[in-house]
């Protein structure tokens, strides 16, 4: 966030706790991109994205008073969001869904709009990402999105997940392990269904 | 990677000891061939997800969230009803304690308090403490006439300690799952 930004958004948090709602506006089309891309990349499915993304800007606006000024809000933000949708996969294991329930759509397929050629290569990327972060837990699914997407320190993952710098190296650490594992089985298995289309 | 210019000395620094992190493994891993695939992997994770664009919520996405806060009723952010929630009780308290204390004070001081009154309310309260003490042990009395055998005894620690291990756990469980007051919001889902 620039400079004029912060001051912007200062401005309209004290607005928005006074109740003035289109201030509360202004402050979701700031943070939507932020908060939505997280609950897309834990979650993998864009209409569970967006309900999540959703019930993040209602809990922060019913709870802004409780909102501690001197953090950033995209911090508070992405903290709620998170929790949220480490919740949200824990009781979808609980109900079993987990079993049933496909690997993310690919991104090519799911998009609505027509892509270029060159954008398919992003697509194929994306869902490759999905794919191999859907293989964590949720709480290192957290911890690398809050990792490569936001820029965000130890200790800010730290903050953001409730939990000490050390777990969050060590979850790190431990996701990055499990994603090289899963992506050289991956390869692996493409390779084998190449020679397999050959012969 | 989008980089923040205000984080950068703090991700420097993290960045060190993440790089020292992948040294010493790779240290360690050098002799197992294997192991050394997946570091190579690993490196190959981080270009994969380096750059990955952020994706962009859907159009008119902030206009069904501010319809989504108009049509719930009763949400705003009220800080005077939720802080004077909290406060009424204790203010209440504080001034009934304060009024028993004064109350106690002036009646002390219109009996005009002497070192026999005072020693005399002394006995009398250590004599009721007595009583009580001696009806707890009466509670007990039908075990005195018990052997307890080491190996009931031993059972009966243990079965006090894992109780108390179950109501630790219980505590620490039921402060996870309450509201939690900044970050942890309650969770529904639908």
């Amino acid at each position: 966030l620039s400079v004029d930004s912060v001051d912007s958004e200062r401005a309209w948090l004290q607005q928005a706790r006074a109740g003035d709602q289109q201030a509360f506006g202004d402050l979701v089309r700031l943070h939507q991109h932020a908060v939505y891309n997280l609950a897309y990349r834990m979650l993998g499915n864009r209409v569970e994205s967006e309900d999540a993304a959703q019930e993040t800007f209602l809990r922060a606006y019913a709870n802004l008073e409780r909102y501690d000024m001197e953090r950033p809000f995209r911090t508070w933000l992405l903290s709620i969001t998170s929790n949220y949708c480490i919740d949200r996969l824990r009781r979808r294991r609980l109900m079993w869904l987990s079993l049933d329930e496909p690997l993310p759509p690919h991104a090519a397929l799911h998009s609505d709009e027509t892509e270029p050629e060159d954008a398919v290569i992003d697509s194929e990327r994306n869902a490759l990402i999905q794919t191999l972060l859907a293989e964590l837990s949720p709480e290192y699914r957290a911890a690398v999105v809050l990792h490569y997407w936001y820029d965000c320190s130890y200790a800010e993952i730290a903050s953001i997940l409730d939990t000490t710098e050390s777990a969050i190296k060590s979850r790190l650490f431990r996701a990055r392990q499990t994603l090289a594992t899963r992506m050289t089985g991956k390869q692996e298995r493409s390779q084998f269904s190449v020679i397999a289309e050959e012969t | 990677m989008r980089r923040n210019p205000d984080n950068e000395e703090r991700r420097l620094q993290d960045d060190l000891e993440a790089q020292e992190y992948w040294l010493a493994a790779d240290r360690a891993d050098q002799s197992d061939q294997a192991d050394g695939a997946v570091w190579i992997q690993v490196r190959l994770v981080d270009r994969l997800f380096h750059d990955v664009p952020m994706l962009e919520a859907p159009i008119g996405f902030a206009e069904r969230v501010m319809e989504a806060i108009a049509a719930r009723e009763g949400l705003t952010p009220d800080r005077g009803r939720t802080r004077r929630r909290f406060r009424l009780p204790w203010l209440a308290v504080a001034a009934a304690a304060g009024i028993l204390l004064a109350g106690g004070a002036l009646a002390v001081g219109a009996a005009g308090p002497s070192a026999a009154v005072l020693g005399l309310l002394l006995q009398q309260a250590v004599g009721a403490l007595n009583i009580l003490a001696a009806q707890l042990a009466e509670l007990f009395l039908p075990l005195s006439g018990l052997s307890i055998q080491p190996g009931w005894l031993m059972a009966a620690i243990g079965m006090v300690i894992l109780n108390g291990v179950a109501l630790w756990w219980l505590m620490g469980y039921a402060a996870t799952r309450r509201e939690q007051v900044i970050y942890r919001l309650p969770v529904r889902v639908h």
